[in-house]
């Protein structure tokens, strides 16, 4: 069976001064149809490289081996047409601005239709449909809504306006890289919230890129763990906290000041995160890990049993 | 990753290559006339201002290698020492209208409130002059010559500068680290003076390397017209103007000699600015 | 008290009233936040005690009178990549404020840069490079440093951990219990982040709409809070066991 998106040792390489350097190692994940996958990590993971890549959205100069494939299709060998259907159909991305997505000089309106009016619907049924959804996902005044510009709109009603766009289109797949991080944290709430229930009622698979642990883990069901271009660790986001193995995820978590008493001091981990151009040819982690050995430095740990570290292996 | 991306994203390498080796060449230019200026006496084969009637309209030899003119001065040598002229006008017209810009640009800027719009519509009245008719009309009020017009050129490129500076120093002023400044107490003067200027200063400099070409452009126009540097002064404007009379001789080497000079030193000397701002 | 605010209010253009009649105090070394999200006057009112804005109206009286307000109160921004001079090298930069504000030789100026270095966790290393060779969290060091600087008795931090990576927040933020232990700062702590207020605060004040919600310690307004706004805004934080409700009401 094949699965539906499919993440096989991708890799993927930019041009720098030295030289082709990875940013991607080696991805490897796959996500069923219908689920919920949270990518979380710091700066340089590679988390939204990871996602952009089912779109065919790389850096220019960029050069990929291993493969992504959706429904069985290798990305990589799809035409600007198959790109093109791929983006408008399947797949919907939700950025973490949503004032940089959405045409500043445009409706809301139109904005929602866009893509069901390429598809031949017409005006007034595409309107319909829009409103719908606006609706269902709580904004009020849907008529007068769909008639105003986005600077009229916070960004929390914006964001919600961008989600609606994804789901309008009846994607199997939304990619949402960062989608709260510009959002209050009360905004935040309501956005995730709308994201979850609706994407659960549609049976649309979901791939949540954040930098917050414990938000991924409230809107999926597992959670992939990046760090310097590699997945570190998989796990179901249910047992994240008692059950993440690698140094790494564990460092993250302990990392929050929630983890200890007030005015008590976290653990840290020294250095800075890496790219993955940065990191060490063996384990990504070997340079800030607190339990590094010998082997780590030269020997790539694989992804097995949900950990890539030697020190899990039995 | 961010950064890690955006290094090698930022010139294709083909663009980076064809400027390369197109602004070598020209700030070898640059260099070369900037060095034939400061030791122009020494270089030039013959008195340029020599008159000699007997060898007037002299064809290309080796004694002479880019002929003589009417009254049988040496080409090459009056090339030599106009390129003197040629270089310091502008250059004064950048100095004085580089520092009076971002003088102004810099304290509306920093002041902002009336003086800022004070200061922008001056700018903007003086903007609506063209320079070239600005700078005609003060050499004729106040004498043709060197200096006149290389003032009045000045001051019509003051807006110029000033408007750039402006929204850069505008940029600059918004950045948190003056925000930093304020709060450790640094008066105005010294934020302004010691951080505003030193990272300004890249920006100022290739505003006046594009300027320079410009402004050599509309001095040579000044000189042409005769409301420059008067005869027998050697300068390539006037030299262009001279050789008018010639060109109907049948002779045009002084126009295409002092004309080829202001195109090449103004070419090179834009390339080099163009290749400092793309940096 | 080094920072007594009393009904300070700040109008913006005539009509947006950004700050509207709020008190709180910071004592002697203690460690105050305002929490509140965007547009909720937070950092307006951060600014005011800073000195980058002019009160409309209302007090702001910052330890004892007389002492240039540079020498009490200090502040450390958000963005580490911009808070910087990108032409001036971290000695360069401490030196220059410590020129400013003491009157120590260069001997000594270069001592206590080290002194400085060393309480943010770099070194001599770090001293003479540009700020664009460090990373973020490197940076808000070098800023947190410069702010310590003239000794103040104040430090206003202005989500100066918000744009940090989370290993890197675990530093900073354990950077500055140790300050605060060693040199006896007080600290105004504006953040949007209440696991932040949680560990390097003792109270706290709620801003909404530019006025005060609910004030009072950390363990009582966060662990029991009274004001429906702070119990929607505590509610809100994503924690283990956490799922989010649309509408966000919850008792």
């Amino acid at each position: 069976m094949t699965a539906f998106l499919e993440f096989d040792h991708l890799r993927v390489d930019v041009p720098t001064p030295m030289g082709p350097r990875p940013v991607l190692r080696s991805v490897n994940l796959a996500i069923a149809a219908g689920e919920a996958v949270g990518l979380v990590g710091e700066s340089g993971s590679g988390k939204s490289l990871t996602a952009r890549s089912v779109l065919g959205l790389l850096p220019g100069g960029a050069t990929i081996a291993g493969a992504v494939r959706f429904r069985g299709t290798d990305i990589g060998t799809l035409d600007a047409a198959g790109l093109r259907r791929l983006r408008s159909r399947e797949v919907a991305m939700v950025f973490q601005d949503p004032r940089a997505t959405v045409n500043p000089v445009r409706t809301i309106g139109d904005f929602l239709t866009e893509v069901l009016r390429e598809r031949g619907m017409s005006r007034s049924a595409a309107l319909a449909l829009a409103g719908g959804i606006l609706a269902d996902i709580g904004v009020d005044d849907v008529p007068r809504r769909l008639k105003q510009r986005p600077y009229e709109l916070s960004g929390g009603l914006l964001q919600r306006v961008v989600i609606a766009a994804a789901l309008a289109g009846e994607p199997a797949l939304i990619l949402a890289d960062e989608p709260t991080t510009a959002l209050d944290v009360t905004t935040q709430e309501e956005v995730v919230a709308i994201l979850d229930e609706q994407r659960r009622q549609r049976g649309t698979a979901l791939l949540f890129i954040s930098h917050d642990l414990e938000l991924a883990t409230a809107v999926c069901d597992r959670i992939a763990v990046m760090y310097a271009g590699e997945i570190v660790e998989i796990l179901p986001a249910k047992s994240l906290h008692e059950e993440a193995r690698h140094p790494y995820t564990k460092a993250l978590l302990r990392a929050r000041p929630g983890s200890v008493p007030p005015g008590e001091r976290l653990q840290i981990v020294p250095g800075t995160p890496q790219s993955g151009i940065e990191a060490p040819p063996g384990c990504v982690f070997a340079d800030r890990c607190p339990v590094v050995e010998a082997d780590c430095r030269t020997t790539v740990p694989l992804l097995v049993g949900g950990v890539a570290c030697h020190l899990e292996v039995p | 990753m961010t950064l890690a991306l955006a290094a090698p994203l930022r010139l294709p390498a083909r663009r980076l290559a064809a400027l390369g080796w197109a602004s070598s060449l020209a700030g070898l230019i640059c260099a070369l006339v900037v060095l034939i200026a400061v030791f122009a006496p020494w270089i030039a084969p013959h008195d340029p201002n020599a008159v000699d009637p007997l060898n007037a309209y002299a064809p290309l030899s080796a004694a002479h290698p880019l002929g003589t003119d009417d009254l049988g001065r040496d080409l090459l040598s009056r090339l030599i020492l106009g390129s003197r002229t040629s270089l310091a006008g502008p250059l004064v017209v950048i100095v004085l209208s580089g520092a009076t810009g971002t003088a102004l640009a810099v304290s509306a800027a920093w002041i902002g409130g009336w003086f800022d719009a004070a200061v922008s519509r001056v700018l903007d009245i003086l903007f609506a002059f063209p320079g070239l008719v600005l700078a005609i009309t003060v050499a004729a009020l106040f004498g043709a010559g060197f200096l006149a017009p290389v003032v009045a050129l000045s001051l019509a490129y003051v807006p110029i500068i000033a408007r750039v500076m402006r929204a850069a120093a505008l940029r600059e002023r918004s950045l948190p680290y003056v925000e930093a400044l304020r709060v450790q107490g640094f008066s105005g003067w010294h934020i302004c003076r010691r951080h505003l200027l030193p990272n300004l200063a890249p920006l100022l400099v290739v505003q006046a390397a594009i300027s320079f070409g410009y402004a050599m452009i509309d001095l040579a126009s000044i000189s042409f017209l005769g409301l420059g540097l008067q005869p027998p002064a050697a300068d390539w404007g006037l030299m262009i103007a001279n050789g008018q009379p010639s060109i109907l001789a049948g002779f045009p080497q002084q126009s295409i000699a002092a004309a080829v000079a202001v195109v090449i030193t103004v070419v090179a000397f834009t390339v080099v600015a163009e290749r400092m701002a793309a940096r | 008290m080094i920072l007594e605010v009393t009904d300070l209010r700040k109008v913006f253009r005539g009509d947006f009233v950004a700050v509207d009649g709020v008190s709180f105090a910071v004592p002697v070394g203690g460690s105050l936040a305002i929490v509140g999200e965007s547009g909720s006057g937070k950092t307006t009112c951060a600014r005011l005690v800073a000195g980058l804005e002019r009160a409309t109206s209302g007090t702001i009286r910052l330890g004892d009178d007389g002492t240039p307000r540079a020498r009490v109160v200090q502040m450390v921004f958000q963005d580490p990549y911009q808070s910087l001079d990108r032409r001036q090298t971290v000695a360069a930069c401490l030196d220059e404020v410590l020129a400013f504000h003491t009157g120590l030789d260069r001997a000594e100026r270069r001592r206590r840069i080290g002194e400085l270095l060393e309480l943010v966790g770099l070194d001599q290393r770090h001293a003479g490079v540009l700020p664009r060779q460090l990373s973020g969290g490197q940076r808000q060091r070098v800023a947190i440093a410069r702010a310590l600087a003239p000794s103040p008795r104040l430090l206003i931090l202005d989500e100066a951990v918000a744009a940090l990576d989370v290993s890197i927040q675990a530093q900073i933020l354990n950077l500055l219990v140790d300050a605060r232990a060693a040199t006896g700062v007080g600290y105004l702590f504006v953040t949007h982040d209440l696991s932040v207020v949680r560990h390097v605060c003792d109270d706290v004040v709620v801003m909404r709409r530019g006025r005060i919600v609910e004030s009072g310690s950390v363990e009582q307004v966060l662990g029991a809070p009274s004001a429906d706004y702070t119990k929607k805004l505590v509610g809100s934080i994503p924690r283990p066991g956490w799922v989010p409700v649309r509408g966000g009401t919850r008792g």
